[in-house]
């Protein structure tokens, strides 16, 4: 402090003295002033200033012009050759948030009758509509050095999973303790359609009919509370459970909604019942939107676009290639088929865009983070027009989260996020140089480039890890969503990160490719049983000579599996 | 080594194809066409030789012989050779289902509702065995399960259009051994689900039907007082109990899965004393022991030909029932079950004259107008009538000869499976498909 007040009387003092040269040496970590020049400023989509400063003060933004005059006790930041913009949004990400993996704990039909077996008043984790993800955000520093990294000052904390999952909570990315990081809670209702094991619901219509009910029983309990005190004598009692009360500000459109649904089906499905509960609501991830772009422009709901892209053999209407082809012959046909469906899902957000649907651009699903820009570039790439893709991470994700006058914009009065740009924030080229988190400013370190991705990782996460070694045979078990085992083998062979697999079950039997990266594995594939092709995904961790993770297929609910090595390789 | 020729074949013509089927079909082409030339079943109103259909807008607009006239600039399909019946239908099938067929964590869920696929590969087989409408079901792991989608198979088209405009609602029971889960495992040690027995079974549906009915007198006296007390709040909308209110009123048709002729008459007891009729009785494989019952209480009878003793419960199943029941005067139809037996429903009603001897037409009525009725949409689809929806299946020969098979199905005057464009294996292959195995020397 005594440091800073005497820089500034040293800048004062001094007149012209550099206060650049000054600060290499003496800036401290927030300044109280902050003047950045030279720059050219993108105040919001469309609207630029190719020469002039923003004055910082206290965090906000205090001026912004072509020939503001920098205060005499500001530092400031020589911003020739870079680009100013708004602090970008992600509005939905997972970063800092737990994220339920592969179970943890005993697996399989273990977990299913642990499950059964401890009766417990704390109801399952799929229904907590009252938590806050502020209450679970626990980032590490490099967690949000990652996210600086994108240019990201603002993120949306989302739960993974879940039915009623809880709260979106809006945290800013710069330092300090959680507490202060924290910008707003509640921000949004979380909603998905997903199922849960063991339970009511364990199909996508039982969670359908028990999102529609929750919100019934909110919707009950305001009348009943809002004629109770009007007239305690006349009615009965309001009584809510945890769940029933948390809902009652999204069931009366005090607070939005947002439905996580990605696939096309899913998508009219929230559609549907976001209008029959009269909800103020958003799609969220949407990753098949592009097949019903005009149905969401119709429908006036913004979308929450996840860049998590889908595999192009999980999207919808893939099934009907199944059965018109040997299969051979089919993974040749797929190789073109599941290029021009990759190029798809990357132009979803250009598709909903040009229909008119306000989009926000999110991080919300994927594995890797440090990967967001550049799945924006793509996304950019794949037809979104630069201003429309700056508007999605800039004023449509400030307003989607009730922070449309604090955020998103270059403007006198807004929190001082801004992203600092050598060249185009849009392009590979571009370089970011800085970002401010509220006046305090960040310098970006330039990744060394991961192998085989370009990825602008910060920080030791994300970069991939040499494999563990899968080749050999593993037999294990799948169990059922009733509890029932289905005991399968799988021999791998493997070379480097590279896998190929078949596996045999008493179903049937099916042939995978796939990836490993450290003890973690994904595996693709056809599950031929009868005269019939399922498309399966498997997705596991290996721990010395056993192995436990999920089988999915794209209709179906994810069922858990567990297995070992066999010695020797030959079960 | 040479590569088998199946891994040689031209997959380009593969990516057009998948390509043609990844876009929804063009803007539905105009719904004008007729059949000329052609044998024409039409279930309701005889066999006509050398007819002709002609469909406009979606419509058939005129049934008859040669004599009549097809407006000019109608695709006309050259039937000679050919025959013609109405569009059939499965009145019991789990094709296109989302995200799981049973709701099994409870034994009574009316509240939940199948949620379409238009997507499923099922939905072209079923086209191909000459199928245009089904009833799509709930799974029978439920006393009472989930509410039904009547869906006409027009592949290619989005979910929303798959539906059967303004059928009446539909919702699925179950009974004996499947909501029992008696053929089910249990883990060791884990709970097994109420109820296990027939007697739990009839309870669940007393127990709830009563809730039902309290809940619907809750509502009327809260309409009552209402108008007093301009404070009191509506009770809690229960979607589980408003759906079984709806069954009361008579808006939602039941379709009970059931086999033996005592838990037959255990509904029936049942839906009479809560007053509400059972719509089906599906599989009903003990159906002819109580033939005369079901008639009486007005149900239709949706059985298999001769599926027999695949448990303890199809113990007593005879291929006599479709004839026995029908001599009864009970409506009987014939459904799949299965996205394997819906392509061949045609060979199952023809089993219905081998076993039993009922007519061409009753047998050809299992697979059409009784369904339709089975599911309240027979003034629109069943037969081939002036006024009815253009659904045909065209077949290269009776459709009860056992060589025969569907060249074109059409639904509402658009074809929808064409045998001559279809990528059949065939096709693919460049010769017969059934060699497959042998070159493979597998």
């Amino acid at each position: 402090m005594t440091r800073s007040v005497f820089c500034a009387v040293l800048a004062v003092g001094v007149a012209f003295a550099g206060a650049s040269s000054a600060r290499a040496q003496t800036e401290p970590a927030r300044p109280e002033a902050y003047a950045v020049t030279n720059a050219r400023i993108v105040v919001s989509p469309g609207r630029v200033i190719e020469r002039g400063t923003v004055v910082i003060r206290q965090g906000r933004i205090e001026a912004v012009g072509p020939a503001v005059a920098v205060p005499p006790d500001a530092y400031t930041l020589d911003a020739s050759g870079l680009t100013v913009y708004p602090g970008l949004i992600d509005a939905a990400t997972g970063v800092g948030m737990p994220r339920p993996q592969a179970p943890s704990g005993p697996g399989g039909a273990a977990a299913f009758l642990a499950a059964q077996a401890s009766p417990s008043d704390e109801p399952p984790e799929e229904f907590r509509a009252w938590r806050e993800a502020a209450d679970f955000f626990k980032p590490g520093e490099s967690d949000l050095e990652v996210v600086r990294a994108n240019g990201v000052t603002t993120i949306g904390l989302t739960f993974t999973g879940g039915i009623l999952p809880g709260k979106v909570s809006v945290a800013s990315v710069g330092a300090g303790p959680k507490y202060e990081l924290i910008l707003r809670t509640p921000a949004a209702q979380q909603v998905a359609f997903n199922t849960r094991r063991g339970g009511y619901p364990t199909t996508l219509m039982g969670s359908i009919a028990y999102v529609r009910q929750a919100f019934y029983d909110a919707d009950h309990l305001r009348r009943l509370e809002e004629a109770f005190r009007r007239d305690p004598g006349s009615v009965e009692r309001p009584v809510g459970t945890e769940q029933t009360r948390a809902l009652v500000p999204a069931a009366s459109r005090q607070l939005p909604v947002w439905f996580a649904v990605s696939r096309e089906n899913d998508l009219k499905r929230a559609l549907d019942v976001g209008q029959e509960l009269n909800l103020d609501f958003a799609l969220l991830g949407a990753q098949e939107g592009y097949r019903i772009a005009d149905r969401i422009a119709r429908a006036g709901r913004p979308v929450l676009v996840s860049l998590a892209f889908p595999s192009p053999r999980t999207v919808t209407g893939r099934s009907f290639e199944l059965h018109v082809a040997p299969a051979e012959g089919r993974d040749t046909a797929r190789a073109s088929a599941d290029s021009a469906v990759a190029r798809a899902l990357r132009g979803n957000a250009a598709a909903l865009a040009k229909a008119g649907v306000p989009i926000a651009l999110t991080s919300f699903g994927m594995d890797r983070p440090a990967d967001f820009r550049e799945h924006v570039i793509q996304a950019v790439e794949a037809g979104l027009p630069a201003d429309d893709a700056l508007r999605a991470l800039t004023v449509t994700p400030a307003r989607l989260l009730g922070l449309e006058r604090a955020l998103g914009t270059v403007e006198a009065g807004k929190l001082a996020n801004l992203v600092l740009v050598e060249g185009d924030l849009f392009s590979r080229d571009g370089k970011i140089r800085h970002v401010f988190v509220e006046g305090r400013r960040f310098d970006v370190r330039e990744a060394p480039r991961r192998e085989g991705g370009p990825g602008r990782a910060v920080g030791g996460r994300g970069g991939a890890e040499p494999a563990v070694v899968l080749a050999g045979a593993w037999r294990g078990t799948v169990t059922m969503d009733d509890g029932s085992p289905i005991p399968f083998t799988l021999r791998i062979e493997q070379q480097g990160s590279q896998l190929r697999g078949r596996l045999e079950a008493g179903v049937g039997t099916a042939t995978f490719r796939g990836s490993a990266n450290g003890p973690s594995f994904t595996l693709e594939g056809d599950l031929l049983m009868g005269g019939q092709v399922m498309p399966l995904t498997v997705t596991g961790r290996v721990e010395g000579d056993s192995m436990r993770g999920t089988v999915s297929s794209g209709e179906m609910p994810p069922f858990d599996f567990t297995a070992t090595r066999v010695p020797g390789g030959n079960p | 080594m040479t590569a088998p020729r199946w891994m040689r074949y031209p997959a380009r013509r593969l990516v057009a194809a998948l390509g043609l089927l990844l876009l929804a079909p063009a803007a539905a082409a105009a719904q004008d066409l007729a059949v000329r030339g052609a044998t024409i079943l039409t279930v309701t109103k005889g066999t006509i030789e050398n007819g002709t259909v002609v469909i406009r807008n979606g419509k058939i607009a005129a049934v008859g012989g040669p004599e009549v006239t097809i407006p000019p600039g109608v695709r006309v399909i050259d039937g000679r050779g050919m025959y013609v019946m109405p569009g059939i239908i499965d009145s019991h099938s789990h094709l296109a289902i989302e995200g799981g067929i049973n709701e099994g964590s409870e034994p009574v869920t009316p509240e939940v509702v199948i949620p379409v696929r238009h997507d499923d590969p099922g939905i072209y087989r079923a086209l191909a065995g000459g199928v245009t409408t089904m009833n799509v079901l709930h799974g029978s792991a439920n006393v009472i399960g989930g509410q039904n989608a009547v869906l006409k198979l027009r592949f290619g088209r989005p979910a929303e259009e798959l539906y059967f405009e303004g059928a009446p609602r539909g919702i699925k029971f179950a009974l004996g051994e499947n909501p029992k889960r008696s053929n089910f495992p249990t883990l060791p040690g884990a709970t097994r689900r109420y109820p296990a027995t027939r007697m739990g079974v009839e309870d669940l549906l007393r127990y709830w039907f009563t809730r039902a009915k309290e809940y619907m007198e809750e509502w009327d006296r809260y309409e009552r007082e209402s108008r007093r007390n301009r404070n009191l709040v509506p009770p809690r909308k229960d979607l589980r109990l408003e759906t079984l209110a709806d069954i009361l009123r008579g808006e939602i048709r039941v379709h009970a899965h059931s086999y033996r002729a005592d838990e037959i008459l255990m509904l029936i007891d049942v839906a009479e004393e809560f007053g509400f009729t059972i719509a089906t009785f599906q599989h009903v494989l003990e159906g002819y022991k109580v033939a005369d019952e079901i008639a009486r209480h007005g149900a239709g009878a949706s059985t298999f030909a001769d599926n027999w003793a695949y448990k303890i419960e199809a113990y007593d199943a005879i291929p006599y029932n479709m004839a026995l029941m029908t001599q009864r005067g009970v409506r009987v139809s014939i459904n799949s079950d299965s996205g394997e037996r819906i392509r061949r429903l045609y060979q199952e009603a023809a089993k219905a004259m081998k076993y039993g001897g009922v007519t061409e037409e009753q047998a050809l009525a299992m697979i059409t107008i009784n369904p339709a009725m089975d599911l309240g949409v027979e003034d629109r689809v069943g037969s081939i009538e002036v006024g009815k929806d253009g659904d045909l299946a065209i077949f290269n020969g009776h459709p009860f000869a056992p060589a025969s098979r569907v060249e074109m199905t059409i639904i509402d005057g658009i074809v929808y499976f064409d045998r001559s464009q279809a990528t059949t294996l065939e096709k693919l292959l460049g010769r017969p498909a059934a060699t497959t195995t042998t070159e493979d020397g597998q």
